[in-house]
This record gives structure tokens, sequence and C-alpha cells, in this order.
């Protein structure tokens, strides 16, 4: 997931005009060495053209698309569907917002509107990927990328995707190309051209029943990630209490 | 080669001994600290610097040889238990603490009595390699690697799949260690059958396992050590 060194430099110096590389770290907030690195090796990181385009108040989007083989980016950007932005409202949020609704109708008074966590949620690549799945889109995935399937499924259990795997993934899922950067967390929604409040508009308009069905999935889930984790930390606590 | 993997090994030994006394003056896993502090013994009596004036005590008639191979019994017989226990591995555990495990401790602790009382074996010798031509010596060599690599061999399976499965890089560290230093064990016990003499191979192999195994337990001890920070 990087851009040429040479091809950076010379963006660098059209859009921060001759500014020296440590002003550059500084406004964006990246160490000095990690730029010097990337750029040694020959290959500067999506995440860095990000921070240097935001310290300028640049569009991110847009100029992670001036390179070329991210041309395709810009023009691929649509907005999320249904699916998409509710997958990306947090587990305990549409909790909240069943226990308004029904608190709403015990009182017969308007439910009162649930403030959205802000994006992303713990387990927001998951439900993306989930949200936008034709069927088998990890597969599809893995082999478009040339990755392990398990590889795959340790980002995503991670709660991590490279920006270029969530740009596969919504090439091939058929969505807008940054809904993925934004279940990354790689791309603010409003970066990604997500009108604000949409996620708060969608969850308006979900009926009472989808909302319950989705809530009862993501508690599922919520579920099962818990037992995996405990299950872990019991095997780590047997391993110290014989041999620690 | 050989002598600097032994002194090597002499040292982590005493030291991981050195380590574990204060938790095990609190009670806590003593096992560990007697299995180390007779694993270094065995180590140390494998020195022949060590060994020649610890058996000229004993009165020059190879008895040292005799301890080290009973300690490393010993050894095995404590710290395989615990390995089992830690890796949930009660099938591990049953093999060397159910009636067949203890059925081969015992025979194998009498068999290495008996061949020693068997050959003749005046005049120190480390490791006993003056005196190999004799068959009752043959014997007790076969005998002092069996039970070891038995107790090894099973926990081979459970600490494999310690390391490939999805705990942190730290705890698959260590099993793996463990499962590499096990191996090791087992795989002696193919060398001396093989009657293959080759020394430089049978001294990696052994101190090597001496070696990955405590790197596997000092593993262990840094990661409870920093989940018990965390807490």
């Amino acid at each position: 997931m990087t851009v040429p060194a040479k091809v950076f430099l010379s963006w660098l110096d059209e859009v921060a005009g001759g500014a020296s590389h440590a002003a550059v770290c500084r406004a964006a907030g990246i160490k000095r060495s990690t730029l010097a690195q990337q750029l040694v090796r020959g290959r500067v990181t999506m995440a860095t053209v990000a921070a240097v385009s935001r310290s300028l108040h640049l569009p991110v989007v847009a100029s992670i698309a001036r390179f070329p083989q991210y041309r395709d980016l810009a023009a691929g950007v649509r907005a999320p569907t249904e699916a998409e932005l509710l997958s990306q409202i947090s587990d305990m949020d549409l909790l909240r917002e069943i226990l308004n609704r029904s608190a709403a109708v015990e009182a017969g008074s308007p439910a009162a509107q649930t403030m959205l966590s802000p994006v992303p949620h713990r387990a927001s690549v998951r439900t993306w990927l989930d949200a936008v799945d034709p069927s088998e889109l990890r597969q599809m995935v893995a082999r478009e990328a040339g990755i392990a399937p398990q590889n795959l499924s340790a980002q995503i259990t991670a709660n991590r995707l490279t920006p270029e795997l969530a740009i596969t993934s919504a090439q091939l899922a058929g969505v807008g190309l940054t809904n993925g950067l934004v279940a990354t967390g790689f791309l603010t929604p409003a970066e990604a051209g997500w009108r604000p409040g949409s996620r708060t508009a969608v969850l308006r308009r979900t009926t009472n029943s989808s909302l319950v069905s989705l809530a009862a999935e993501r508690l599922e889930a919520l579920g099962r990630t818990l037992r995996r984790t405990e299950q872990d930390s019991a095997a780590a606590q047997t391993v110290w209490e014989n041999l620690g | 080669m050989t002598l600097v993997l032994q002194w090597v090994a002499l040292a982590v030994c005493v030291a991981c001994t050195a380590w574990r006394l204060p938790t095990a003056i609190h009670g806590r896993n003593r096992s560990l600290f007697w299995a180390f502090l007779m694993v270094a013994v065995s180590v140390a009596l494998s020195i022949p610097v060590i060994y020649l004036p610890v058996d000229g005590v004993l009165g020059g008639v190879n008895l040292a040889n005799v301890v080290l191979r009973l300690s490393l019994f010993a050894v095995f017989f404590l710290l395989a238990a615990k390995v089992a226990a830690a890796y949930n591995a009660p099938a591990a555990r049953a093999f060397i603490r159910g009636p067949v495990g203890l059925a081969v401790l015992i025979a194998c602790s009498a068999g290495i009595l008996v061949t020693y009382a068997m050959s003749d074996l005046r005049g120190s010798s480390p490791g006993l390699s003056g005196f190999t031509d004799e068959p009752a010596v043959v014997a007790y060599m076969w005998i002092g690697r069996l039970y070891p690599a038995y107790a090894a061999a099973a926990l081979v399976p459970a600490t494999a799949r310690a390391a490939l499965s999805r705990r942190p890089a730290i705890d698959r560290a260590a099993a793996f260690f463990m499962c590499l230093g096990f191996t090791c064990v087992c795989v002696t016990l193919v060398v001396q059958m093989s009657s293959n003499d080759d020394s430089t191979l049978m001294g990696a192999l052994s101190f090597g396992a001496v070696l990955s195994v405590a790197a596997g337990l000092v593993l262990v001890w840094v990661s409870c050590f920093r989940g018990t920070m965390k807490e």
C-alpha cells in the first residue's frame, strides 16, 4: 500500500511548495525518521500521504487519486448503501436506539435521538464486509490480493484492513471505493464523501423489526468474540498457574 | 563445541534455579525449582571437570552417572506433569502420572540400577564413554535415554498445538521452544538406537534441548510477569 517515493516527492513539492521535510512532518504529526525511512526504501505509505494532505487542508481522496495507481479512487466515490451506514453504527448504539424507542412507546412520547459514537467501532471492519458481501467476498479478496485467507481473517479479527485491501473489497463488492476506508478508520466519513448525519438518518428510518434483528446478529457475533477472548485468557492463566 | 554448550546450559540452569528460589520460598510451583536444580546437577555432572572429582568422592565407580540419570528422570517426571497441566493436555498428564507412566518410570529406574550393578565400571569416565563395549553399559545408556524420551514424546503434541494456536506471540514462542526441546530429547533416543556413536550430535541434541526448554520457561515467566503487571 505504497506510492513510489519519486512520485511522492514531486507531489509534495507541488502541494507544500518547497517546505522542508521537517516542517511537513511536524505539521502532519508523523515522525521525521518514519518519512526518511519510507523515502530511503522508495515507498511512501498511503497513511503518510493522507496525513500530509490533512495537514495542508487538501481533500485526502483527491490527493491519493493523484498517484497513478489510485487514479480511479476519486471517480469511484459513491454514497454508502443503507446497509453500509448501519454497519458503521456500534452495537451499543443500536441497543441504545432500541431502548430509546421502547421507552418512547411506554411513555407515549417521540423517541429521543440516539447520539451515535464516532466511527470506527470495535468490529467495524467485519460488519462492513458483512454488509457489502455479495457472497464469498473474503475468498475473492484474498485471491485478488494474493494473500492467504487466514491472513485476511486475522486482520478482520483484529479490526484492521490495509487500505489496499479495503479498496479491493469495495471494488469486488461493487460499492463506493472509499467506503471500506471509513470502516478501517483510514478516512473520516466526511473525507469519504458521506453526508453528515447520514448514519443517524438511516437509523431513524430502520423499522423496529430490522433494528432488533440487526442487534441480535451483532450480539451473537459479540458473544462469539467475547467467548474467544475468555478462552484465550483462561488458556494463558493455566500456563501461568502451572509454570509461572 | 559440546563443552561450550554444556557450560552455557549449566550457567542458564543455575541462573534459572536462582531465579526460581524466591518464588519457591513463597511456595509457588516449587517443583519447577527442584526441576531446575536437578537439571543443573545433571548438566554439571556431564562436564568432565566436575564429574571427575565428584565421582572420586563417590568411590570412582561412576556412581555419579547413576545420580545424573536418576535426577534426569525426576526432572522429566516433575516437569512433564506441569507442562501437561499448563497446556491443558490431560492425556499427556495421564501418560506421565498415570499407571503406565509410573510403570515406565519404575521400570527405567530399576533398569538403570540393575544394568549398573551388572557392569564393571571401575575408573571414572564422564558419560561412560570408556565402557561402550560392555553390553550392560549399552543397555544402561539406552534406558537412560528411554524415560526422558517417553515423557518428552507425551508433551510434543500439546506444546506443538499451543505453538500453533492463536495465543499471543510470546506464549506461542514459549510453547515452540519447549516443543523444540522435547523433540530434541526424542531424537536423542533415535540416535542412541541407531547405534551411530556421534557424541557431538548427541551433545548438541541433549544440551540444545536443555537450553530450548529453559528458554521456553523463561518466556513463560516473562509473559506471566507482564500479565500480572497489567492486572
